[in-house]
């Protein structure tokens, strides 16, 4: 961390790859294909910034996710005011071309696959799971990328991933498991587990 | 793929570990980075490049605005023709080929650029560039983007530009206006028009010399 703050490109390149898989997925659950360019945005920002920062490598991590998620949320208005523009946000990403899951097995999605199913969630429940199990983020360091506190951020990775069994739950039931279809979510959590986490 | 070996509370890690399904989703979501997403890692590391050796230009661009007199123009148009993006040395080496048979000019720029340099700046230290001339950045979009239609304010090196536009949709015509607005500091009107009054203006300005008068010259002021 220190190195590349000092200028050792070796050291930021090794941030950016331990970094930016994570990142571009999160980025891609909320902007869908821009998510390359957001990303290189955040990245930008990051190395023009990268003296200022204070902190470890968790806190970085945390801090380019940040940037990230300011990206692409001016990504997404920058997007609306273009009137014929879809918003990324209110249109989930499609899944991946029903080909590449039907007939195999759940445990054979691919990683776009996974994303997309992502994608299906609610969004506070998607960005704490993205942020949490797909960026690593600790759950202190997520609620401050998300400006929440870290008992709502657990709560919403918690039913995030909770939704996320019910939809393949669903899929390994009907097969072959092509789709899922978005109004899947409103069904999904017994009213009881809703109880117990509130 | 390196992350927190498990970032999840207890409740959430059995929730997983109970359900085989959603653990491959995680690990598929988790998945080792595909080339393709790891593709933009030469450009993030030019940007970083550049904006660690950012205080660099900061006195050497002060310094083009207050030695307008002393071969700035040169300068700009040495910059400008490689986007900015080269180093100022490479550039003003490029000089004589640019400036065709007129090798005074050149290498009278390339002396004023030195002379620039002596107080401590390493005129060959690859990253000692100025801030991106917007001109030389709308030359090298405007060739960029000819090659690679739609993609070439992706590049993280035009994100400045992008700024000064006021947005990508801006670039082209801002870019438009820019290249149109001073065609004397334009390389193929510099290449055939320039040359002749190069010389004497960066001649006359920088034998006198004088140290002293060069807003530039406190070599204390370089980092």
């Amino acid at each position: 961390m220190q190195a590349a703050q000092d200028g050792d490109e070796a050291a930021f390149r090794v941030l950016y790859r331990a970094i930016q898989p994570g990142l571009i997925r999160y980025l891609w659950v909320q902007v869908g294909d821009a998510a390359e360019d957001v990303a290189s945005e955040t990245w930008l920002q990051v190395a023009k910034n990268l003296r200022s920062f204070r902190g470890d490598a968790a806190g970085f991590r945390g801090w380019v996710a940040t940037i990230g998620r300011h990206r692409a949320i001016d990504y997404v208005r920058h997007e609306r005011r273009q009137p014929t523009a879809d918003s990324p946000l209110d249109e989930a990403p499609e899944p991946v071309a029903a080909d590449d899951t039907a007939g195999s097995a759940l445990d054979a999605l691919s990683t776009r696959d996974a994303l997309a199913l992502i994608a299906r969630l609610p969004r506070d429940q998607g960005e704490a799971v993205l942020l949490r199990a797909v960026m690593g983020l600790d759950a202190k360091t997520a609620a401050k990328v998300l400006g929440k506190r870290s008992g709502a951020v657990r709560t919403a990775a918690y039913r995030g991933l909770h939704t996320l069994a019910v939809y393949l739950d669903e899929l390994g039931a009907s097969a072959p498991p092509a789709r899922v279809t978005g109004d899947a979510r409103v069904t999904q959590l017994p009213a009881a587990s809703l109880k117990d986490m509130r | 793929m390196s992350m927190n070996p498990n970032p999840l509370s207890r409740d959430a890690t059995d929730l997983v570990t109970n359900h085989r399904a959603l653990a491959s989703l995680l690990s598929a979501a988790t998945a080792p980075a595909s080339h393709r997403e790891l593709a933009g890692e030469d450009d993030v590391v030019l940007a970083f490049r550049y904006a660690h050796l950012g205080p660099a230009p900061r006195p050497r661009r002060r310094k083009m605005s207050v030695t307008k007199l002393l071969a700035a123009k040169a300068m700009i148009a040495a910059v400008g023709l490689t986007g900015g993006g080269v180093a100022l040395a490479a550039a003003t080496g490029h000089m004589p080929s640019v400036t065709g048979g007129n090798s005074s000019a050149a290498s009278s720029a390339a002396h004023a650029t030195a002379s620039h340099s002596a107080g401590g700046q390493s005129a060959n230290h690859p990253g000692a560039t100025p801030s991106p001339s917007m001109r030389g950045l709308c030359q090298a979009y405007t060739a960029h983007s000819a090659d690679n239609p739609g993609k070439s304010l992706s590049n993280p090196a035009f994100s400045a530009l992008i700024t000064a536009a006021g947005g990508r949709a801006n670039v082209s015509g801002y870019c438009a206006t820019m290249l149109a607005a001073k065609p004397g500091n334009a390389p193929t009107a510099h290449q055939t028009g320039k040359p002749s009054s190069m010389p004497t203006t960066a001649n006359t300005a920088h034998p006198t010399g004088k140290p002293t008068a060069h807003p530039s010259g406190k070599p204390t002021q370089h980092p």
